[in-house]
């Protein structure tokens, strides 16, 4: 791939990733997978630039529902994009590719969803935090002996979220390696950036994960 | 009623109210410490407070008035009065010790919040009040027994004691011997999670400063705690004549000197002047003040005071640069104000003013109780850490001691924070 063609590809992924955030407040779970999927058809048929009134005119015409909606999708995707823009960052994050297509299992989508929130918590406290902390959580996880054989997929897991500013888990996670992970995430993120950061960190992301329909299946205060 | 008679119930009922008010200081601890700490940990450091007084008042009784204040030859220990079955003068004699004997496993609590399992907790309350305090407490103390003991087949003395060591309240015996545990209870258990930073980053920050969850409350056992000071250091005074007013005087011109040095100072070092800190300056004062509170002039309690704050709150710093975690500053307050205290009984005193020989006995005393106090309680931590595990988990940290200890929270209609509720 051409670096104008990989400029391109970023650009549309955190384009997504921020019109995700905005869908999950007007539509429903089905309606962001068929939309998820409009965006990438647009993409691949050669659209640069997907602007929100564009997006929203395809949602409303394809998606099952959304016929009425077409005001609420438009200013939705304008407010968070121009939000993200002007560098205002907000702390809700997009939902994964893979939750989306229903493609990981509950705990493991539950995971995926807290830590793509502590992580862009991170992000928005102290940038310079995130890069020190997606590279120590690794070597966390290898000097844990129980969760060492998932270092591999959550190095991926970093890679992803530091490109698209979202992260997937590219396999279902047991749920003692998830507990654990979250143990590795605490104190790699309590030494970084303060235990009371950490805690009010967590909170948040399991307030937002309990949002998610995987959490009717698997409660995120489990991972608490 | 003879006037002997009547002068002796007068003392008993001081030494009694003293006691209650004594008593009162744990809620005075309990208020301070639990402000202190998040606010996932408030049920565990009042629970702490509250079980020190049942079984530090329990060991007491069972072995430590006897090691205390039984009768010895050598001055090492005590040996009569074990299972305390006195009565009258020497029972009241007894619970105000017990009290105190309380105070002193209190100031480890504070320091090993948040981090420390509530069973191990338990077995150093044991071990404090059962071994480290009373033994140090004979060496200092033994005479005060003696007197009143109606089991004593010895005139009995501490070898501190003989040797002319001067602690009027405590500064040695009950706070340094307290900040002391405290010390080995803090290494032994290491730091709580994200108190210091990772060495990779520590060359641009080396700590995380974990604030209270609720300074009005530490407010209220600040001034809960100075009040007791009062019957603390009252009490200590055994009868009622006009020494008391000295000793109330010179207590409170202490904690006062205490406030103003502690702010004085955070200011010449450029730092912020911080309420939990200023309260420790007025603590450190108080701890001070207990050495040579019935002797002092007045200006010396002052320069006591002041001076305790500062060389409270340069132990507390230099406890930060080794990387140790004292969650309420408390080796700082008792342990290092409380051997200042003691050392500034022998060279400040009038009658022994700049005495090199009774500064001498000063240092053997606060020495003695470092050398007692520290690796007895280093090794008693790390004999329970070998019985049972002596940290919570990482996770148990992290959910908070409180539910992960006591399966309840502190404030279960106003939290705001996200709590686990067990299996569903």
């Amino acid at each position: 791939m051409s670096a104008v063609a990989k400029d391109v590809s970023n650009t549309q992924n955190k384009t997504k990733a921020r019109y995700l955030v905005a869908l999950k407040h007007v539509l429903d779970w089905d309606q962001i997978r068929h939309s998820v999927a409009l965006y990438d058809e647009l993409c691949a048929s050669g659209v640069e630039d997907v602007t929100p009134a564009r997006y929203a005119s395809e949602i409303v015409s394809k998606v099952r529902g959304a016929s009425n909606l077409e005001q609420e999708i438009v200013s939705a995707l304008t407010n968070e994009l121009s939000g993200s823009e002007s560098g205002r960052q907000s702390r809700d994050v997009a939902p994964s590719a893979a939750v989306i297509a229903g493609k990981m299992d509950a705990p493991t989508a539950v995971f995926n969803a807290i830590l793509n929130s502590v992580m862009a918590q991170v992000r928005d406290k102290n940038a310079a935090k995130l890069g020190a902390i997606s590279r120590k959580l690794p070597k966390e996880l290898a000097a844990s002996g129980g969760v060492s054989k998932f270092e591999g997929t959550f190095k991926n897991w970093v890679q992803t979220f530091e490109v698209q500013q979202v992260g997937d888990m590219s396999e279902d996670l047991p749920v003692s390696a998830i507990t654990s992970l979250m143990d590795a995430l605490y104190g790699v993120i309590c030494d970084s950036c303060g235990p009371q950061f950490t805690d009010k960190a967590i909170d948040t992301a399991i307030s937002d994960a309990e949002k998610m329909p995987e959490a009717r299946k698997y409660p995120p205060r489990q991972l608490l | 009623m003879a006037i002997e008679d009547l002068a002796q119930n007068i003392n008993l009922i001081l030494l009694g109210v003293c006691t209650i008010f004594v008593f009162f200081m744990q809620a005075g601890f309990a208020m301070l410490e639990s402000g202190l700490v998040r606010s996932k940990n408030t049920v565990n450091v009042l629970m702490k407070n509250y079980i020190d007084v049942g079984v530090g008042t329990l060991t007491f009784w069972l072995v430590g008035y006897g090691l205390m204040y039984g009768a010895s030859d050598s001055g090492w220990f005590g040996m009569s009065n074990f299972t305390f079955s006195g009565t009258g003068a020497e029972s009241m004699f007894f619970i105000f010790q017990a009290m105190f004997a309380a105070t002193a496993v209190t100031i480890v609590s504070g320091a090993v919040a948040e981090r420390i399992r509530y069973m191990a907790y338990i077995l150093v309350s044991v071990f404090i009040c059962g071994l480290i305090y009373p033994v140090f407490g004979h060496w200092a103390w033994a005479g005060l027994g003696d007197a009143i003991s109606a089991n004593s087949w010895v005139e009995t003395q501490g070898w501190l004691e003989k040797m002319g060591f001067r602690d009027f309240a405590g500064a040695t015996v009950v706070h340094a011997i307290g900040g002391w545990c405290a010390l080995a209870g803090v290494i032994v258990l290491g730091s709580r999670m994200g108190r210091f930073t990772s060495e990779e980053e520590s060359k641009k920050k080396t700590s995380n400063f974990i604030y209270g969850h609720n300074l009005p409350i530490v407010a209220l056992g600040a001034f809960i705690l100075w009040a007791g000071w009062f019957a603390f250091n009252m009490g200590s005074a055994g009868e009622a004549n006009e020494s008391l007013g000295t000793v109330l005087m010179n207590t409170h011109l202490a904690g006062s000197a205490g406030c103003l040095g502690m702010i004085i100072f955070l200011v010449l070092m450029g730092k912020p002047i911080a309420f939990p800190t200023t309260i420790n300056g007025g603590l450190a004062g108080l701890v001070a003040s207990c050495a040579g509170a019935d002797v002092f002039a007045p200006g010396m309690a002052i320069i006591v005071g002041f001076a305790g704050a500062i060389i409270a709150q340069s132990g507390n710093m230099l406890l930060e640069r080794f990387r140790l975690d004292d969650a309420v500053g408390a080796v700082g307050v008792h342990g290092f104000a409380g051997a200042w205290g003691t050392i500034a009984a022998g060279l400040l005193a009038p009658d022994t003013f700049f005495q090199f020989s009774q500064l001498k006995v000063q240092l053997i005393g606060v020495g003695a109780s470092f050398l007692w106090a520290f690796p007895i309680a280093f090794i008693a931590f790390k004999a329970i850490s070998i019985i049972m595990p002596l940290r919570v988990s990482t996770r148990e940290e992290r959910r908070g001691l409180d539910f992960a200890e006591h399966n309840e929270v502190g404030y279960p209609e106003f939290i705001t924070t996200v709590t686990h509720q067990g299996a569903n």
